[in-house]
């Protein structure tokens, strides 16, 4: 138990090729090594590429960043893709979401929506509890 | 020729030192040192002793060279600012329909001329599918056609957009980093279509084949990348007078966290490796490099932001002369037109934003830029509601006519602080240039990555600034109200993108596909002959990929045979 506790967490970073904003997501990355946890940084060319890199890498949290069209499609084929293969990963998400929407995201299955402006500390919270 | 006499900078040093004496007697302890956006230390106070180096012929009267305190010979007042903010949503139409509304209250090319010379602008921001090549009935487009900006795709859309309209008077850019050259073939198509002559269209080529050296989302490597710049200058040099061919952006690497040096020097070395390319392919630079253009980053420290464009114009100016021997006092002016730094508005309490743009928006102003971009506030939330999109184009049009900043050229010129900052920024940037020679030249700081880790350094540097509190954004890391508004926001209708399905689908059954197929067939192998033999085959994409719109093809497919020829192994649909 305490040895599976101290498993380094691994996250897979995702985001869409099309989408040149990635200033996010890169600092976030090296937020996330340097607190410790392996990352595997991808950009898809479809979503269907994040839940199977999931899978293969094996890790146990996703984040997504979108700049902010296409969220909307690609989270929940990745939430719907996760179950089917039985694989229980937490998916977080990061970038420019209607605020209104959060909830509705929240809902579906998302575990953390984080913008811009949030706090790191926050995020890994999120990814650790 | 000095500007201060010897008696000047003696009688300077001496107030100086009873200035330093009494703040440090009334003060007590010194403070923290106060450093600009970029990092640069400011002091308290400037006098002449910190310009005493520089000579008149620095800074001389606007309009001449170096041009650091600009290029115009008339005030703003005389001539207007040009307006160049983006609208872009949804269809073609549903732009349109924006833009007429803006048009009704005032938006037209150039601010302050609406009776004189009534030009108009289509700075149009293209959704995401459309900008890397995917039609929206794509697999890669779901979710995302027209969302983020407006969806092109077939001749159709453009005939909702344009008709009834002047293309003669109207400047037209779209904002489509990879797909510049399908986007401007269709243009110059529906155009012929219209009977419109090529020669009078008005437009700017963004040109941004390079753009993979400040981010990742690039279509072509750089060894593809550095052919498409000059086969696009090629075709356009000749025949269009009003186009200007190729745009030099600090605004995107700005966005990617570069501090003002590093934009200067990175823009200016990007410059002069476009610069070279075209030379290699047979171009004079006095023919070409008068039309360049620049698209540079504004940061809400109003005086760095001055002091970079007056540095970046005096570097042009010298560079072009001495390293490319150009002639044309053209060449030796880029005109500039900034943007408002999207990365300095926040989600919290997003009115605030209202008040970030002015300030930048005063700064490109005071800068002498060649136009103004003052953005929506609410583009960190969403992409513009008409409201915001109406606020923005109110700040520059409150700036013009209610501030008489539009009457003097380069008030800030031979101010003690704006001229020393200038010289530093100037120098800084000089020995980040060296440093890129040093390095083995732009291509190879642009393949190594050196361009981009230098980048996100900075961004790092600054997300941890303002997370520890020493940078200050207010409402958000101090006095911060914790209210996030859920209220409903805007956005474009899921709609949008089944109907956009359903028109490129009709559009592709109506045309005469074998027609469609051999004119693509023929741009294939125009592509393949430019990866293959180059510098040779300059010039023979353009007019092929022209015939491809006429025989009907999207932008989707356009694009398609581009990326997968000279792209990251794109596999293309259908």
């Amino acid at each position: 138990m305490n040895m599976e506790k101290k498993k380094r967490l691994k996250i897979l970073l995702a985001k869409s090729d099309q989408d040149a904003h990635d200033r996010g997501i890169r600092y976030m990355a090296e937020i996330l090594q340097d607190a410790g946890m392996e990352v595997v940084f991808i950009r898809y060319r479809i979503c269907d590429q994040v839940a199977r890199v999931a899978l293969e890498e094996d890790v146990d949290v996703i984040g997504m960043s979108f700049y902010s069209s296409g969220y909307s499609y690609d989270v929940p084929v990745v939430l719907q893709q996760l179950k089917e293969k039985g694989k229980k990963v937490k998916l977080v998400l990061g970038g420019i979401f209607p605020s209104d929407e959060v909830p509705q995201l929240m809902e579906m299955g998302v575990s953390g929506v984080f913008g811009p402006d949030t706090p790191t500390e926050e995020v890994i919270q999120c990814i650790t509890a | 020729m000095n500007m201060f006499t010897k008696k000047v900078l003696e009688k300077s040093a001496q107030t100086e030192k009873e200035w330093q004496k009494r703040t440090s007697a009334s003060e007590g302890k010194p403070k923290q040192a106060a450093k600009t956006a970029g990092g640069i230390p400011v002091k308290p106070v400037y006098t002449p002793r910190d310009i005493e180096a520089t000579e008149y012929d620095d800074i001389p009267i606007p309009g001449h060279y170096p041009y650091t305190r600009g290029f115009r010979h008339l005030p703003y007042a005389e001539d207007g600012w040009m307006m160049r903010q983006p609208v872009a949503l949804g269809s073609s139409k549903d732009t349109r329909e924006r833009m007429e509304y803006l048009e009704r209250i005032g938006w037209r090319l150039f601010i302050g001329q609406e009776e004189k010379n009534e030009l108009f602008v289509q700075n149009v921001a293209l959704d995401i599918p459309s900008q890397q090549g995917y039609d929206p009935d794509a697999p890669e487009a779901r979710g995302r056609v027209g969302r983020d900006g407006m969806s092109l795709s077939t001749m159709w859309d453009l005939d909702a957009f344009y008709e009834g309209r002047d293309l003669a008077r109207t400047e037209i850019f779209y904002a489509s980093p990879d797909g510049q050259m399908p986007c401007l073939a269709q243009y110059l198509v529906y155009a012929e279509k219209r009977g419109v002559p090529w020669e009078k269209l008005r437009f700017k080529v963004s040109n941004l084949w390079y753009h993979s050296w400040y981010w990742d989302a690039a279509a072509y490597p750089p060894r593809h990348a550095r052919k498409l710049g000059p086969e696009l200058i090629s075709f356009f040099l000749k025949g269009f007078p009003f186009a200007q061919v190729a745009s030099v952006t600090g605004y995107n690497p700005g966005e990617a966290g570069a501090t003002p040096v590093q934009e200067v020097a990175f823009t200016l070395a990007t410059a002069m490796f476009i610069t070279e390319e075209c030379i290699k392919v047979g171009l004079d630079p006095d023919d070409f490099v008068p039309r360049f253009y620049g698209h540079d980053h504004t940061n809400l420290d109003l005086f760095e932001t001055v002091a970079k464009f007056r540095a970046k114009r005096r570097m042009w100016a010298k560079l072009f002369r001495e390293k490319f021997g150009c002639k044309k006092p053209e060449s030796l002016r880029l005109r500039n037109f900034p943007q408002t730094g999207g990365s300095l508005l926040h989600r919290k309490e997003p009115e605030n934003n209202i008040i970030r743009v002015a300030i930048m928006a005063l700064a490109q102003v005071l800068a002498g830029a060649d136009g103004v971009w003052a953005a929506s506030y609410d583009e960190c939330l969403n992409i513009p509601s008409q409201k915001a999109a109406q606020i923005a184009l109110r700040t520059s049009q409150i700036l013009f006519y209610e501030t008489n900043i539009a009457n003097v050229i380069d008030p800030l010129g031979g101010s003690y602080y704006v001229e020393s900052l200038t010289n530093r920024i100037e120098a800084e940037a000089t020995e980040l240039l060296n440093e890129i020679e040093k390095r083995g030249g732009y291509l190879k700081c642009w393949e190594s990555g050196w361009f981009r880790s230098q980048l996100s350094q900075e961004a790092r540097r600054w997300q941890e600034s303002i997370e520890k509190g020493e940078r200050v954004v207010v409402g958000v890391n101090k006095w911060d109200v914790d209210d996030e508004d859920h209220s409903p926001m805007f956005r474009v209708s899921p709609e949008v993108e089944r109907e956009r399905i359903e028109k490129v689908q009709a559009f592709r059954a109506q045309r005469d596909n074998d027609k469609t197929k051999a004119a693509l067939d023929a741009l294939r192998l125009a592509v393949e002959k430019m990866k293959n033999a180059w510098p040779e085959s300059c010039g023979q994409v353009m007019p092929v990929m022209v015939d491809a719109f006429r025989a009907q093809c999207t932008i989707g497919e356009a694009q398609g045979i581009l990326k997968d020829v000279l792209g990251y192994g794109y596999t293309g649909h259908g």
